[in-house]
């Protein structure tokens, strides 16, 4: 039984994880988690459905296990394909109304395999009541182990087809019909930019690369060209060129050598207009389509270094974008600069992405170290004395991301001693808007240089020394300029008041709560709505609204499944001569296993965003959390028996608690010692550093459990129901408790509800 | 008159035109058309991601040669495809 559910636990984590990737793909990731944290709502559900056919699973646990174990494992291929056939698109959800059917079609499609598995774990508990320690450990262990097939099979997932067949071989008992039948498919939203480019007259797909960071996508057509931001005096049309895209999104084209006049067009050719130094050092962050890169040679520097994590980039751009005499780092720009020793006189960050993306807030709710106050600060440190650090981003109206570098920029410059304005100057054009932050004074030489750099080009300087606000706002008129305006606050005295009364978010954000491109705070939001309405809409930001209403529909459907039994399995007691009279409340009893879940989820959630500063990618982190806190707390879980005899019942609760915060404490260390080390050893000490904290953690589920088991058998599975809706919760919440309070805060809450948790085991 | 063709290039044989309105969404104003716009004509384009809010932008030309972009509100257009 343990190593069926264990191989089942492998298989459900395991396709989690890749329906996950596959709907990022399809859809938007915000979406995807969206979707997938729903239909996880089938573990918890699992909880109920067995509590209340208890009655007639008593003296079959077995086959009753048997079914539900083949019942998962038939149900992985079908739910995906029906999903396939399921004609969600997330994109229509405000306009089309049968979409939040459709929706809601999705979430009970797919959530039946973890119905399933959940049940299958539910049942092994009231069969082998004796075992929960080693139930739960097979459990986690499975999971733990699922995570890591799941995501290394993201390395060599060659499309997004084969996803179930892995799952099947997961679970051979049930190998078949699927190995043979036509590969399902989920289809690509018809709006997301890669589709939209598909339909341009001639357009082809030349390209595809799958990988953990996503899918890579070159697609030509003569009707396709990128070009962010150009100058309108530019007088020729925009040549054609191919387009690469990460999950339907665009990063850049592939530029040629002939593309020079078109990239130095662009507001980010900006601080190639100053020439302080004859063959600059240059660090290009973000290949993008290798336009930078290409900017960038052509002021002969004697160095070049290109960091850009993703190393399939330089083979899907044209010959000559790098050469061999650059230096070439996939680490992540902000573990590079942070580790730098090398004294760069530019460093340039101007791949911006999707516009979309941006305005629409889709990563809102994701953690992004580059831009937070230390992230700058890195930065400036890895400037030589006259270096210029160039950052450009889309114009949104009202600006947000480039006035919270503004304010950023201040404050890392005025900790340095130094005082801001007149290092900062802001070129802006109908686009995009590029900030350039200078170590020394911008020279009076200098700012002429900009200006009628600006000028050629019908940008405008909305910021350097001695540029009046009269000059500032002419070829791109913007009423109110809020560039100018913000620019003459943020980098004059009156930057508290001006970030106080600003309608969006603008303050830095730091390591502790890096959440970089979250600008609206709930309160603002609500504001923002009842004034604007509907029109108010542009402004949300997508990936915290989907968090938000992954919760408004899981806390009913949680508190529905679970206050359900509370009514039927009184009387199902009642009935029962076996089960011994009640100890306890069942709030105790959910109150104790909802802190785990949610606990559990909140300290799980929040390492993983932690640790995309150590390890650089989300999906790093998240294979070395999930493997690490699931195999260990299994390790804990498996020995909770033994250690429950040997030490009080409060122990491990305080020692989770302990340990959380020398985690914490750990990481930052880590970062500070092994930021530049390859990424296998920043991964092993991750997990050296997380190991003690997950075994601690995987004690107190099978401890209550086991109280239960021996005082109220019947409830067991109502209990791990409870934990599996609080871990869905939990795992939905955890996001925008951080966005409120940081991580530390995340920590605090986590550890207070371990503590409470540890005073109601005492009560069982 | 009435000609079948990629909107991006315009209609260079007729220019240059005082207004020209454009009615699907560009990823950015196409260089033709400002070169096509008369002394102080004026163009209205919207401007942004395909099937994303995009902003409605007024370029005027001046008689410098120079031209304007003033973003007018947020809309939303069917993408400009070409052919």
């Amino acid at each position: 039984m343990l190593v069926a559910l264990a191989v089942l636990s492998a298989a459900a984590l395991a396709y989690e994880i890749i329906l996950v990737h596959l709907f990022s793909v399809t859809h938007w990731a915000h979406f995807a988690s969206l979707v997938i944290s729903l239909a996880l709502l089938g573990f918890g559900a699992s909880g109920s459905l067995v509590t209340l056919l208890r009655p007639r699973i008593e003296g079959r646990e077995k086959s009753a296990f048997i079914t539900f174990v083949v019942l998962a494992a038939i149900t992985f291929d079908p739910a995906y394909r029906a999903a396939g056939v399921i004609p969600f698109d997330a994109f229509e959800l405000l306009a089309v109304r049968r979409q939040f059917l459709h929706l809601a079609l999705t979430y009970v499609v797919l959530s039946l395999p973890f119905l399933f598995t959940g049940a299958a774990v539910a049942v092994a508990f009231l069969a082998q009541p004796e075992r929960i320690g080693r139930i739960y450990a097979a459990n986690l262990g499975g999971s733990g182990f699922g995570a890591l097939v799941g995501l290394t099979m993201l390395v060599s997932l060659p499309a997004v087809i084969p996803l179930t067949r892995w799952v099947w071989i997961a679970v051979p008992a049930v190998l078949g019909v699927a190995l043979f039948a036509p590969p399902a498919t989920i289809p690509v939203s018809a709006y997301k930019e890669s589709s939209i480019a598909m339909r341009l007259p001639e357009a082809r797909l030349v390209a595809t690369r799958d990988g953990p960071l996503g899918r890579l996508e070159v697609i030509t057509s003569p009707s396709l060209r990128y070009s962010p931001g150009t100058s309108l005096a530019l007088t020729e049309p925009v040549p054609s060129r191919p387009v690469l895209y990460l999950n339907g999104e665009p990063l850049g084209t592939r530029s040629t050598a002939a593309d020079t006049v078109l990239l130095s067009a662009t507001t980010a050719a900006a601080p190639f207009a100053i020439n302080r130094v004859s063959k600059p050092s240059i660090l290009v962050i973000g290949l993008g389509g290798g336009g930078a890169t290409r900017l960038a040679r052509a002021q002969a520097p004697r160095a070049l270094t290109i960091v850009d994590p993703d190393p399939r980039i330089d083979r899907l751009l044209a010959p000559g974008t790098t050469t061999p005499s650059d230096t070439r780092s996939t680490r992540t720009a902000r573990a590079f600069v942070h580790s730098s020793r090398e004294a760069y006189d530019l460093i340039t960050i101007s791949e911006i992405g999707s516009l979309h993306a941006g305005a629409a807030g889709m990563a809102a709710a994701g953690v992004s170290y580059l831009f937070t106050y230390e992230g700058v600060r890195d930065m400036w440190r890895a400037l030589s004395d006259d270096g210029v650090v160039a950052i450009t981003r889309w114009t949104l109206d009202p600006p947000r991301d480039v006035l919270r570098l503004l304010a950023t920029i201040r404050v890392v410059i005025e900790d340095s001693g130094q005082p801001p304005a007149s290092r900062v100057a802001l070129i802006r054009g109908w686009g995009t808007a590029t900030i350039l932050a200078s170590r020394s004074p911008f020279t009076d030489d200098e700012v002429a240089v900009l200006r009628a750099w600006a000028a050629e080009r019908w940008f405008d300087l909305a910021w350097a020394p001695g540029v009046t606000a009269a000059e500032a706002n002419r070829y791109n008129v913007l009423e109110p300029d809020r560039y100018r305006l913000g620019a003459e606050a943020l980098l004059g005295p009156d930057h508290e008041r001006f970030i106080a009364t600003y309608p969006f978010r603008i303050a830095p954000v730091t390591d502790d709560s890096p959440f970089f491109f979250h600008f609206l705070d709930a309160d603002q939001l609500l504001r923002l709505w009842r004034g604007e309405g509907r029109l108010s809409l542009p402004y949300f930001e997508w990936g915290i609204v989907t968090h938000v209403v992954a919760l408004a529909q899981a806390i009913p459907i949680a508190a529905l499944l679970i206050f359900i039994p509370l009514v039927v399995l009184p009387r199902a007691e009642r009935k029962s001569a076996s089960t011994p009279a009640p100890t306890v409340g069942h709030l105790w009893l959910a109150i104790y296993f909802a802190a785990l879940g949610l606990a559990f989820m909140l300290l799980e959630i929040s390492a993983i965003q932690r640790l995309v500063l150590l390890l650089g990618e989300p999906i790093y982190a998240t294979t070395v959390v999930l493997v690490t806190f699931l195999v260990f707390a299994g390790f804990g879980s498996a020995c909770a028996r033994r250690i429950a005899e040997r030490v009080p019942s409060w122990i491990p609760f305080v020692a989770i608690a302990a340990l959380a915060i020398v985690a914490y404490a750990a990481e930052l260390g880590l970062w500070e010692v092994a930021a530049a080390t390859p990424i296998v050893l920043r991964a092993f000490l991750a997990l050296a550093v997380l190991a003690p904290l997950a075994f601690a953690m995987g004690l107190p589920f099978p401890l209550g459990l086991q109280r239960v088991a021996d005082h109220r058998p019947a409830w067991m599975p109502w209990c791990w129901g409870v934990n599996g809706f609080l871990s869905v919760i939990g795992a939905a919440a955890a996001p925008l408790f951080a966005l409120r309070v940081g991580f530390r805060g995340v920590l605090v809450l986590a550890i207070v509800l371990y503590l409470i948790a540890g005073a109601i085991l005492r009560r069982l | 008159m009435s000609r079948h063709a990629d909107g991006y290039y315009g209609w260079p044989e007729r220019e240059p035109f005082d207004a020209i309105i454009v009615t699907a969404a560009a990823g950015h104003i196409p260089p033709p058309l400002v070169r096509q716009l008369a002394t102080d004509g004026r163009m209205i384009i919207p401007v942004g991601a395909p099937f994303q809010v995009q902003h409605l932008v007024l370029v005027v030309k001046h008689a410098d040669g120079t031209a304007m972009t003033r973003t007018i509100a947020p809309v939303a257009f069917v993408p400009l495809v070409g052919h």
